[in-house]
């Protein structure tokens, strides 16, 4: 056990079965995480990217035990969580909270902003009345919000006002981790420049772990300090922040940032374009990378999965090419 | 005054939307201009009128609620404001390509991808009233009609970069990745062999990876067949990466415009240059970030003068007053504001 960990995440698996046949009789299981280990250190933030379908958001609700992974073991600040039972979960929940991709669908739309920053401290800290109204205006404050915003609807906010509100419910009960499933992708830059700032200095003023997902990489470059690579359920890479942008070892990453359009005309970089699209019904043995991979291919990519594996300190990569 | 060079000329176009709660003037005064062969970044944040803009070309805006009050849209001389119902429907299938965000809404689900590029290739070729229906399929002239039709499809798809076109064209759209419907849509789009294509955010709803495919398939159909491309997009990236003009559209009025790299090199709007500053990218450290401070502003009652200067740093009285006029800093360069007013 490490005790710079909030958060480590060993072996995660999460099956959904595949139905069809007769009787509507169970075939198959589709793999959207298979085998994913990495860890969340305290007061930093780690990146998990990949395209649609890689797993990152079944990743994310799996880490804080929303849904119920297959296998693998949850350990949160060095407690064992993957089979804690509801009522010990809802316990530990106050230290785990989730921040959402779109921040109209995560309100509810007939509650008071007051009532929905409220409802978390009611029941996890059984607060009521004025007590709780003084709490719910200082977290308004806090994410930039205004105490005459108490009475208004989620409506009657713009995109990026509403994820502010998200984040004041998120931070309620004092976490200590969020997870951030894309939380500025539905929101025009110069707003997300502001929401970004204020995650930046939530982490600063709390020492708050972010478990940090997106597919943005130029936002994951910039908020985080550790950042995991998916590609359909594996992770391919892990390593610090300027590592995997400056020296990607992976031809998935190194395809990836290299696919980024960057906002400089004049930046004449070589983009790798990838054959094809991510099949998610990737070949049952070998890397699921090998088909649209770039590099130079070896007989093992197609014969047997590469296994994650450190290459350099603190650099693990899954990749036949750096055996 | 209309160079011939121009193939698109939009000139004071004024957009209004009536609402319940007012009347929005969510295009007030854009003006554009595209040679042929150009391929012209529309950029914006939410709301800004980039997709209405391109929207009011074709003539698809829903009237009512919109009325355009003012202003010409110059196709190669042509006012297209004046045209007939009939007169649009011809322009839109010889001339016009348009791509969308979201190719999956916009294939039917019920039919084939042959059934639906089919009736692209016929709809833009000939008058709609002398299509053959699917229905006549019986009729030996409209068989053949359709088979010419397929042939050409399946050319439009092998154009597009979807390989073994002829057997996927039999596929639903659900089989094709989104990728690959969007190589579809825009085969549609080039049935007609079109002057202008609009693509309005071609590639917000597709990953990084597969957006690179797409952005370099556009650029290729540019040196291919000529096109020439309105891109609107949020993404500075995409437009830094594929266009060569740029202009930056801010709650209704373009208000800068000028070459691509003179823009990201030398931005002069205070918009334009928030807007680039609140780009993460490899220069900026954590938590020196800047975004725009304020939020966007409410269009039915709109901001008097600049529309920006409740949200501008450099904002002067003028500003709140005179909408700016266009001034030219360089050959090419067009910036709206009251800051550039003294240079000639």
């Amino acid at each position: 056990m490490n005790e710079r960990l909030l958060l480590e995440v060993r072996g995660l698996k999460k099956y959904y079965p595949v139905r069809g046949g007769l009787f509507n009789r169970r075939v198959g299981a589709f793999r959207a995480v298979d085998d994913v280990s990495f860890s969340v250190p305290r007061g930093k933030t780690l990146g998990l990217v990949g395209e649609s379908g890689s797993g990152k958001t079944t990743i994310g609700k799996c880490a804080i035990r929303l849904i119920a992974p297959t296998g693998g073991a949850i350990l949160f600040d060095g407690e064992d969580i993957t089979h804690l039972n509801e009522r010990d979960l809802r316990r530990r929940r106050r230290d785990m909270q989730m921040i959402y991709q779109s921040p109209a669908a995560s309100l509810n739309g007939r509650m008071t902003v007051g009532e929905i920053i409220g409802e978390p401290l009611w029941l996890h800290e059984r607060l009521r009345g004025a007590k709780r109204r003084d709490r719910v205006i200082e977290l308004l404050r806090l994410v930039g919000l205004k105490p005459e915003h108490y009475y208004r609807f989620p409506h009657e906010f713009s995109g990026g006002q509403q994820q502010r509100i998200g984040i004041a419910r998120a931070l309620a009960v004092k976490p200590r981790l969020l997870v951030l499933d894309e939380p500025t992708s539905a929101l025009d830059v110069s707003v997300q420049a502001q929401v970004l700032n204020l995650l930046h200095d939530l982490q600063q003023e709390f020492g708050l772990s972010y478990l940090f997902i997106s597919h943005d990489l130029g936002v994951v470059r910039y908020l985080c300090d550790q950042v995991a690579l998916l590609y359909l359920g594996k992770v391919v890479e892990v390593a610090d922040v300027e590592t995997i942008f400056t020296a990607p070892k992976h031809p998935y990453t190194q395809a990836l940032i290299s696919a980024i359009p960057e906002p400089d005309p004049e930046g004449g970089r070589e983009q790798i374009i990838l054959k094809g699209d991510l099949n998610l019904r990737a070949p049952k043995r070998g890397c699921p990378f090998a088909p649209r991979c770039h590099a130079a291919k070896l007989d093992r990519c197609e014969a047997d999965a590469p296994p994650l594996r450190e290459v350099e300190r603190g650099h693990q990569v899954a990749c036949h090419l750096y055996p | 005054m209309t160079r011939m060079s121009d193939l698109l000329r939009i000139e004071n176009l004024h957009l209004e939307f009536r609402t319940f709660d007012g009347v929005a003037k969510v295009l007030a005064g854009v003006n554009l201009t595209m040679r042929r062969g150009d391929v012209l970044g529309l950029v914006g944040e939410t709301g800004c009128g980039k997709s209405m803009t391109a929207l009011a070309i074709p003539g698809l805006i829903p009237m009512p609620p919109g009325v355009i009050t003012e202003g010409r849209i110059l196709f190669e001389g042509e006012n297209l404001l004046d045209k007939s119902r009939d007169e649009m429907q011809r322009f839109r299938a010889r001339k016009l390509g348009m791509i969308f965000q979201d190719p999956t809404t916009n294939l039917s689900p019920v039919y084939t991808i042959r059934e639906q590029l089919i009736d692209a290739v016929l709809y833009q070729r000939m008058d709609a009233k002398r299509v053959p229906g699917r229905w006549k399929g019986w009729l030996p002239s409209a068989r053949q009609t359709r088979l010419d039709a397929e042939r050409r499809a399946v050319e439009l798809m092998a154009l597009v970069g979807i390989p073994d076109g002829d057997k996927r064209i039999a596929e639903y759209p659900h089989q094709f990745s989104g990728g690959m419907r969007q190589r579809v849509l825009i085969a549609m789009a080039l049935a007609g062999e079109p002057d202008l294509l609009i693509a309005d955010e071609p590639t917000t709803a597709l990953d990084v990876t597969i957006q690179a495919q797409i952005l370099r398939l556009i650029a290729s159909l540019v040196k291919q067949l000529g096109l020439s491309v309105l891109l609107i997009t949020h993404n500075l990236g995409v437009v830094a990466q594929t266009c060569q003009r740029v202009a930056v559209m801010y709650a209704g009025r373009v208000i800068e415009n000028a070459p691509v790299r003179e823009l990201f090199r030398y931005p002069q709007h205070p918009y334009t240059q928030g807007l680039l500053r609140a780009v993460p990218t490899t220069r900026v450290r954590r938590g020196e970030l800047e975004g725009i401070p304020g939020t966007i502003p409410n269009l039915v009652t709109p901001p008097s003068g600049c529309r920006f200067h409740p949200r501008c740093a450099h904002v002067m009285d003028v500003c709140r007053t005179v909408v700016p006029p266009g001034f030219i800093r360089e050959a090419d360069h067009v910036i709206y504001c009251h800051l550039y007013a003294e240079t000639p």
